[in-house]
C-alpha cells in the first residue's frame, strides 16, 4: 500500500510537483500567519516580522516607503507593513475562499441531489431559479448588493454563493440522473431501502468523488472575485488586511509606489496559478478517462 | 443658479513654484494679474477651450439639474439678472440695468436692460423671470431642493415688460443673492407642456453668452459664441468670452482626464491633490501649464467629523475637545496632503470676515487630551490600556461614505492616534445615499464629511437648534441658545460689518463647544494650459474663466 | 421540435418574470431611496447648505415616485406597463427609459460580439493546440496564461494599456476615451470604420480577455473530450491518417459544446461592462445601469436588467437551437 502510494508520486510530472508544493506552502502562510507577522508584544510568539496587519505609528513611521530591511515589501498608505498585510491578506482570502466554495459545495449538493433524486416538479422549479441566478448580470448585482450592504465577510459570503453553487448543483443533479437508473440503485430500493438511506448512502457518496475536482479552480476563482471586489472598494471593511485592499492601494499610487503592485499582485497571481494547475493535475489524475493517455 | 456653490472671495496664495514659471520677475500678485491681462497681448476671438466634465450631465435645465456636471455647461447658456463683479465683489446688473430695494427690505424691483433676446431671438421681458420663479416654487417641478430654499418668496409682480417686483416674506441678508443668480428661462420653450420632460433640457436655448450647439451623449457637449450676445454692448462685459467655441470633453476617470490634459485633448481641469503635488509637479508639465492652488474666503468648503449630541458619550464639552486635540491634522497634512490644506477653525474658512480673526487651530496635543479626558472623569483601565467611565470603555463608531482613499486615510490615522491615548474607535463605511439616509436618521455615533462652500454663507442652517429635528442640517443635534440667537440676528442685520460682528462672537461659542471636529479646508487646485492669458487669479474671485482669452498667434483651433 | 420550442419559449417567460420579480424586489429592499440622491450634491461627501426636505416635500416626492405604496402594488403597477413595453419615465432625467437605452444599446452589443468574435478567433486554435499536444510545453504555457488572464483584475489591464499605448509617455497610438473622434461627422465612410477601430482596439482588449480565457479553457477541455469517443477510436483503428482524424472527428465534434458557451457569455458582457466603460469613456450600457443604480433610478434599472436577461435568455435559447441542428442525437424532448 504505501510503496504503490511511493511510486504513484513518483509518476507525477514536475509541475504537478511545483504547484502542489506551492499550494501546501499558501496553506501554511494561512494557518501560520499570525507566526509570521505580528506585533513583538504578543507573548510567546517569536515572529518572523515585528509587525502586525493594523500595527503602525503614524508619527514614526512614513508612509509609502520603499522595502528596507525593517519593511521588506515597503510600507503602505498610512505606513503599515506590506509584508504583514499581504500575509494576512493571504490568509483571509484562503480561509474565506474555503468558507465560501464548502457553502456552495454544500448547498448545490443537496439541492441538485433533491433534484437528481425526485425530478418531476422539484427539478423544474429548481431548474429556472437556476436559470434566474443563471441569466442575472451577476457581477453587477453583487456590486449593487455589496455597494448598498454593510460591508462585511457575512455579506460577501452570501454574495459570492449567490451564484456560485449553482455548478455544484447541476453537475450532482445529472450525476444522479445517472446513477439513479444504474444497477446497485435499483437492486438496493428492491431490496427495499429507504429512499432518504439510498439518498445518502448510495448516491451521495458515488457522485461526490468527481466533485471534489472542481475545488481547487473554485477557490482560485473565489479568491480572484474577492480580490477584485475589494480592489474596487467592495470587498472587507477598511481596515481588514486583503490583497485586493493593497492593490487598490496601488491603483491609487501606482506611479511612486511599485511595491504595493508587484508583492500583492505577484503572489495573487502565484496563489492563483498553483491552484488551478495542481486542480489541472488532480482532474488528471481522477478522471478515468485520460488516465490510459 | 450661478455660482450658489462656487468659491468667490479668495485669498490668493499659489503654490510658488508654479507662480515663479509664470512670472519671472515678480511675485506679488497684484503686479502679475496686471502683467497677465497687459493689453499689447491682442486677443484671437476664434480659438476654442476645451475643458473636462467626469461625467454625463443628467439634464441641461438650470432649474432640474443636481449635478455639477451640468452647472459647469449651463453657466454659459442662460443669464441671470445680477452678477458679482470679481475685483471688487459689489453687485452689478446684469440682464437687469438697475434695482431698488424697498426701505422695510420686503420688496426688490428690478429693471431689465432693452432689447435683450434668446437664442431664439424671442425678446427677453419680465413674463420670463416671473414664469421662471413660478417654476422653482411649483411643487409638480422636479426641484425639491431649491423649493426649500425659495421659501421665502412670497410671489413676483411683473409691472411693466422690463419691470418686475419681488415679494418676499422676511429680511435676509442673503435675499439679493437668492433673486439676482437665479438663470432666467424663456417661458415661450419652457412653458410649453410637461417642463420635467421638455424637450429642451436638452437642447437649452438660454440668453447667455453661448448658444448651445451639441450633446453627444456621454462623450462631449459643445456651445459656439451668441454673435447677438447683448452683453457685447455693456462695457463691464464686452471683453469677456473670448472663445469661439466651448467643448466640455467627459471622461470618466480621472487618471485618463489627466493623461488627456497631458496630450493636449483637454486645456484646463482641476486635478486632485495627489495628481498636482505628484504627477503633475514635473519639469514638461511646467513647460506647458500654469498650476495654481489658491484659497478663497466662501471657501470650497471644510471637512470636519461630527460627534452625536444627542449620546451621553459625547455630553461633556471636555470629550469633545480632547477629541480634537487626539487628532494629528499637521502630521496628516504632511503625510498626505502634501501640506496643501489649511487647518480649519471653524464653520467659516479661516480668511473669511466672517471668521473670529483669533481663532487658532487646535494642534496635535495627546497629553491635553488625556487631561481632559480625566477631567471629564475617565480613567485608563490598566489591564486594558482603554479609558473608562462607570465601567465602560471609551468606544465609538466613525461612520463615513465610502469609496474615498482620502477619507479611509484619515479615518486610520485617526484610529491609530485615539488609541494611542487610549480610545478605541471602530471605522464603518456607507455608499452615499445609504449614509445619507443613516445621517438623517441619527443613526450613528461619530460621522465624517464635509460642507461645501457658499457665497456669503449662512451658518443657520447647519447649527440652528429648529434645524435638528429632521428638516435640516443640524444633524449632530447641536442646541446652544446663545448660538441660536446670534444666527437670528445675523440673518436680519444687513450691514455687513455688524454681521460679521455677531458671526465672529457665534465662531467663538463653537470654537469652544467643539461639536465638530474641523479638519481641513479643501484648497482650490487647477492646471491650465500656458496658451491662455488672463488666467490667474482675480483679487477676489476665483479663476473668472469668461476673462481668458487666446493671443493673436498662440490659436490652437480656428474656426473658419 | 415545434412543442419542444413552444415549451421552451413558455419557459423562457417564466424565467424572464422571475428575474424581474426578484431584480425589482431587491432593488426596492435596498436602503437608500430616490429622495435621498435629491440631497446629493457631491459624491465626496459633501452637501449643500440646504439640503434638506420639508415633510411636505418628502410627501409629495414619495407619490411622485409611487414610493408609498407597498412594494407588490408597485410590482404590479410596473408589470402592467411592461406587458405594453412601456418601460416608463427615469427619475433622473424624466426622458423615457426606452429611449436611454436604444442610445446605449448600440454601443454595447458592437463591443460585446466584437469580444466574443476576437475571443474565438484566438481561444479556439489556442485550446485546441494545447488539446491536441496534452501535457507539452504549448499546454502549460496556455494553462498558465489562461489563468494570468483570469486573475490579472481588468482595472490593471486596462490602466496599463491606457498608459503605454495611449498616455502619451511611451506610446502615443492609441485615442484614451470615447468611441469616435471630434470630426467624426465630417469622415468619410472608410474613415469612420478606421477611427472608430482605432477607438474600439484598447477597450475591445480588456473586454475580450475574460472570455478569451473561458473559451480557450473550453476548447481545451472538450477537444479532449472528443477525442476519448469511441467513434475517435474507430477512426484510428480504420487506419486513417492522425491529421485527418483530428480534424474531420474531433475537431468538428469539439466545436458543439462551445456554441452553447457562446449564450452563455452574453450576460457577463452585457453586466460587467461597468468597469472597462468608465476607464475607456464609453456610454455603454453597462455603465448606464452602474449611474442608475447609484441614483436610484428604479425605471431605468428595472429595464436594464430586463433587457439585459431578454437578451442572454435569447442568446441560450439561440444556441441550443443551434446544438440541435448541428447534432442530431441530443433529444430535447426527454429533458
Amino acid at each position: 500500500m504505501f510503496s504503490n502510494g511511493i511510486k504513484f508520486l513518483k509518476r507525477l510530472p514536475t509541475l504537478t510537483w511545483i504547484s502542489g508544493g506551492l499550494v501546501l506552502i499558501f496553506i501554511f502562510i494561512a494557518l501560520f500567519a499570525p507566526w509570521l507577522a505580528n506585533e513583538s508584544k504578543s507573548s510567546g510568539i517569536f515572529p518572523l516580522v515585528k509587525f502586525g496587519p493594523e500595527s503602525v505609528d503614524i508619527f514614526k513611521s512614513e508612509f509609502l516607503a520603499a522595502p528596507t530591511a525593517e519593511h521588506i515589501f515597503g510600507t503602505d498608505y498610512v505606513g503599515r507593513d506590506v509584508f504583514a498585510r499581504l500575509v494576512h491578506g493571504l490568509k483571509n482570502s484562503i480561509f474565506f475562499a474555503f468558507g465560501v466554495v464548502a457553502v456552495c459545495m454544500i448547498i448545490g449538493t443537496l439541492l441538485g441531489g433533491a433534484m437528481g433524486f425526485f425530478g418531476g416538479k422539484i427539478d423544474l422549479f429548481f431548474s429556472r431559479i437556476m436559470e434566474i441566478i443563471g441569466n442575472f448580470p451577476i457581477f453587477l448585482l453583487q456590486l449593487t448588493l455589496l455597494a448598498f450592504l454593510d460591508q462585511g465577510y457575512g455579506v460577501l459570503l452570501f454574495v459570492m454563493t449567490l451564484a456560485g453553487w449553482i455548478p455544484y448543483c447541476r453537475f450532482v443533479r445529472a450525476e444522479f440522473f445517472r446513477l439513479r437508473n444504474q444497477e446497485f440503485v435499483q437492486a438496493a430500493a428492491a431490496l427495499g431501502s429507504s429512499k432518504l438511506r439510498i439518498f445518502f448512502k448510495h448516491l451521495l457518496p458515488n457522485s461526490l468523488t468527481p466533485l471534489f475536482i472542481f475545488v481547487p479552480f473554485d477557490l482560485s476563482s473565489t479568491i480572484i472575485v474577492l480580490g477584485a471586489l475589494s480592489f474596487l472598494g467592495f470587498g472587507e471593511p477598511v481596515n481588514v488586511a486583503s490583497v485586493g485592499e493593497l492593490l487598490k492601494q496601488a491603483k491609487e499610487h501606482f506611479r511612486e509606489a511599485w511595491w504595493l503592485a508587484v508583492f500583492p499582485g505577484g503572489f495573487l497571481f502565484l496563489l492563483t496559478l498553483s491552484l488551478a494547475l495542481f486542480g489541472s493535475a488532480l482532474r488528471d489524475l481522477l478522471d478515468p478517462r485520460q488516465v490510459n493517455n | 443658479m450661478r455660482n450658489f456653490y462656487r468659491s468667490f472671495f479668495i485669498l490668493i496664495s499659489i503654490s510658488s513654484l508654479s507662480f515663479i514659471s509664470c512670472n519671472r520677475s515678480n511675485n506679488s500678485t497684484s503686479d502679475a494679474t496686471s502683467e497677465m491681462s497687459a493689453t499689447n497681448l491682442q486677443p484671437v476671438k476664434n480659438d476654442w477651450m476645451v475643458s473636462w466634465l467626469a461625467a454625463n450631465p443628467t439634464t441641461l435645465n438650470p432649474i432640474l439639474k443636481t449635478d455639477a456636471y451640468a452647472s459647469a455647461v449651463v453657466d454659459w447658456l442662460f443669464d441671470s439678472l445680477i452678477r458679482f463683479d470679481p475685483k471688487t465683489a459689489q453687485p452689478e446688473g446684469r440682464l437687469a440695468e438697475s434695482w431698488e430695494v424697498s426701505k422695510d427690505g420686503l420688496t426688490y424691483d428690478f429693471t431689465l436692460r432693452p432689447g435683450i433676446t434668446f437664442h431664439d431671438g424671442h425678446p427677453l421681458t419680465t413674463e420670463d423671470v416671473k414664469f421662471t420663479f413660478d417654476t422653482i416654487k411649483n411643487p409638480k417641478v422636479d426641484a425639491a431642493h431649491l423649493q426649500n430654499y425659495f421659501a421665502s418668496l412670497k410671489s413676483v409682480e411683473v409691472l411693466s415688460p422690463l419691470k418686475v417686483r419681488f415679494h418676499l416674506k422676511e429680511i435676509y441678508y442673503r435675499n439679493l443673492i437668492m433673486l439676482g443668480l437665479v438663470d432666467i428661462m424663456p417661458k415661450h420653450i419652457y412653458g410649453v407642456g410637461d417642463f420635467n420632460k421638455n424637450a429642451a433640457n436638452r437642447k437649452p436655448i438660454g440668453s447667455g453668452p453661448y448658444v448651445f450647439k451639441s450633446w453627444d451623449n456621454g462623450q462631449s457637449v459643445e456651445l459656439v459664441r451668441n454673435k447677438n450676445y447683448f452683453g457685447n454692448q455693456v462695457e463691464k462685459l464686452k471683453n469677456l468670452y473670448n472663445f469661439e467655441r466651448l467643448v466640455f470633453r467627459i471622461i470618466t476617470e480621472p487618471s485618463v482626464a489627466l493623461m488627456a490634459l497631458k496630450k493636449g485633448d483637454i486645456d484646463a481641469m482641476e486635478p486632485t491633490t495627489r495628481q498636482y503635488y505628484s504627477e503633475l509637479a514635473t519639469p514638461e508639465v511646467e513647460k506647458k501649464f500654469y498650476r495654481f492652488r489658491y484659497d478663497t474666503a466662501d471657501g470650497n468648503g471644510h471637512g470636519f467629523i461630527g460627534w452625536n449630541l444627542r449620546l451621553p458619550l459625547f455630553q461633556s464639552k471636555e470629550v469633545r475637545q480632547a477629541l480634537a486635540y487626539a487628532m494629528p491634522r499637521e502630521e496628516i497634512n504632511k503625510k498626505i496632503y502634501f501640506n496643501s490644506r489649511t487647518l480649519a477653525v471653524g464653520t467659516f474658512p479661516k480668511v473669511s470676515p466672517k471668521s473670529e480673526p483669533s481663532l487658532q487651530p487646535i494642534p496635535y496635543d495627546s497629553a491635553k487630551a488625556k487631561a481632559l479626558l480625566e477631567k471629564a472623569g475617565w480613567k485608563i483601565n490598566p489591564a486594558t490600556g482603554i479609558f473608562e467611565k462607570d465601567g465602560k470603555k471609551f468606544s465609538f463608531e466613525l461612520l463615513f461614505g465610502a469609496g474615498n482613499s482620502d477619507s479611509e486615510r484619515v479615518a486610520l490615522i485617526y484610529q491609530q492616534a485615539l488609541k494611542q491615548i487610549g480610545i478605541e474607535m471602530n471605522i464603518r463605511t456607507l455608499e452615499w445615499t445609504v449614509f445619507v439616509k443613516q445621517m438623517q436618521a441619527f443613526k450613528f455615533d461619530a460621522l465624517m464629511m464635509g460642507w461645501g462652500g457658499a457665497l456669503d454663507m449662512d451658518p443657520y442652517q447647519i447649527w440652528h437648534s429648529s434645524q435638528a429635528n429632521g428638516e435640516g442640517s443640524n444633524f449632530i443635534g447641536f442646541k446652544n441658545p446663545e448660538a441660536d440667537k446670534l444666527m437670528e440676528q445675523a440673518r436680519v442685520t444687513l450691514d455687513p460689518n455688524k454681521r460679521n460682528k455677531l458671526y465672529h462672537q457665534f465662531s467663538k461659542i463653537l470654537a469652544e463647544e467643539a461639536p465638530y471636529l474641523f479638519l481641513f479646508e479643501v484648497p482650490s487646485l487647477f492646471v491650465g494650459s500656458k496658451r491662455f492669458q488672463g488666467i490667474l487669479p482675480v483679487p477676489l474671485m476665483g479663476l473668472d474663466s469668461a476673462a481668458w482669452f487666446t493671443p493673436k498667434g498662440m490659436e490652437k483651433y480656428k474656426e473658419q | 421540435m415545434q412543442t419542444y420550442i413552444l415549451k421552451r419559449i413558455l419557459l423562457m417567460l417564466v424565467t424572464l418574470w422571475g428575474i424581474t420579480f426578484v431584480s425589482f424586489v431587491m432593488l426596492q429592499l435596498t436602503p437608500g431611496s430616490p429622495l435621498e440622491m435629491k440631497l446629493m450634491q457631491d459624491k465626496n461627501g459633501g452637501l449643500g447648505d440646504k439640503s434638506a426636505l420639508t415633510p411636505e416635500t418628502r410627501a409629495l416626492l414619495e407619490a411622485q415616485y409611487h414610493l408609498d405604496k407597498p412594494i407588490l402594488v408597485r410590482y404590479v403597477l410596473w408589470l402592467k406597463d411592461i406587458a405594453r413595453l412601456d418601460f416608463g419615465e427615469s427619475f433622473a432625467d424624466h426622458r423615457p427609459v426606452i429611449e436611454k437605452i436604444y442610445e446605449r444599446l448600440p454601443v454595447s452589443l458592437i463591443f460585446g460580439l466584437t469580444s466574443i468574435v476576437v475571443s474565438l478567433l484566438i481561444g479556439l486554435p489556442l485550446g485546441l493546440l494545447s488539446g491536441a499536444f496534452q501535457n507539452s510545453f504549448i499546454d502549460r504555457f496556455t494553462a498558465i496564461a489562461v489563468v494570468a488572464m483570469y486573475s490579472m483584475p481588468v482595472y490593471v489591464i486596462g490602466i496599463l494599456l491606457l498608459t503605454f499605448f495611449g498616455g502619451g509617455d511611451f506610446f502615443n497610438w492609441f485615442p484614451i476615451y470615447g468611441i469616435q473622434s471630434d470630426d467624426y461627422a465630417n469622415l468619410s465612410m472608410m474613415g469612420k470604420i478606421l477611427d472608430r477601430v482605432h477607438h474600439f482596439i484598447l477597450p475591445c482588449i480588456c473586454y475580450s480577455i475574460g472570455s478569451l480565457a473561458f473559451i480557450t479553457q473550453q476548447q481545451r477541455a472538450s477537444i479532449l473530450e472528443a477525442l476519448h469517443q469511441d467513434y475517435i477510436r474507430t477512426a484510428r483503428a480504420k487506419g486513417l491518417p492522425e491529421l485527418s482524424v483530428f480534424i474531420k472527428h474531433a475537431f468538428r465534434n469539439s466545436l458543439i459544446p462551445i456554441i452553447t458557451i457562446i449564450g452563455a457569455l452574453i450576460p457577463s458582457i452585457l453586466g460587467g461592462a461597468v468597469i472597462i466603460e468608465t476607464m475607456f469613456s464609453i456610454p455603454g450600457l453597462g455603465l448606464l445601469a452602474w449611474e442608475s443604480l447609484l441614483q436610484r433610478d428604479y425605471p431605468t434599472i428595472m429595464a436594464n436588467f430586463t433587457i439585459s436577461a431578454f437578451l442572454s435568455l435569447l442568446g441560450i435559447f439561440v444556441s441550443d437551437l443551434l446544438y440541435m441542428i448541428v447534432d442530431p442525437r441530443i433529444d430535447f424532448e426527454g429533458r
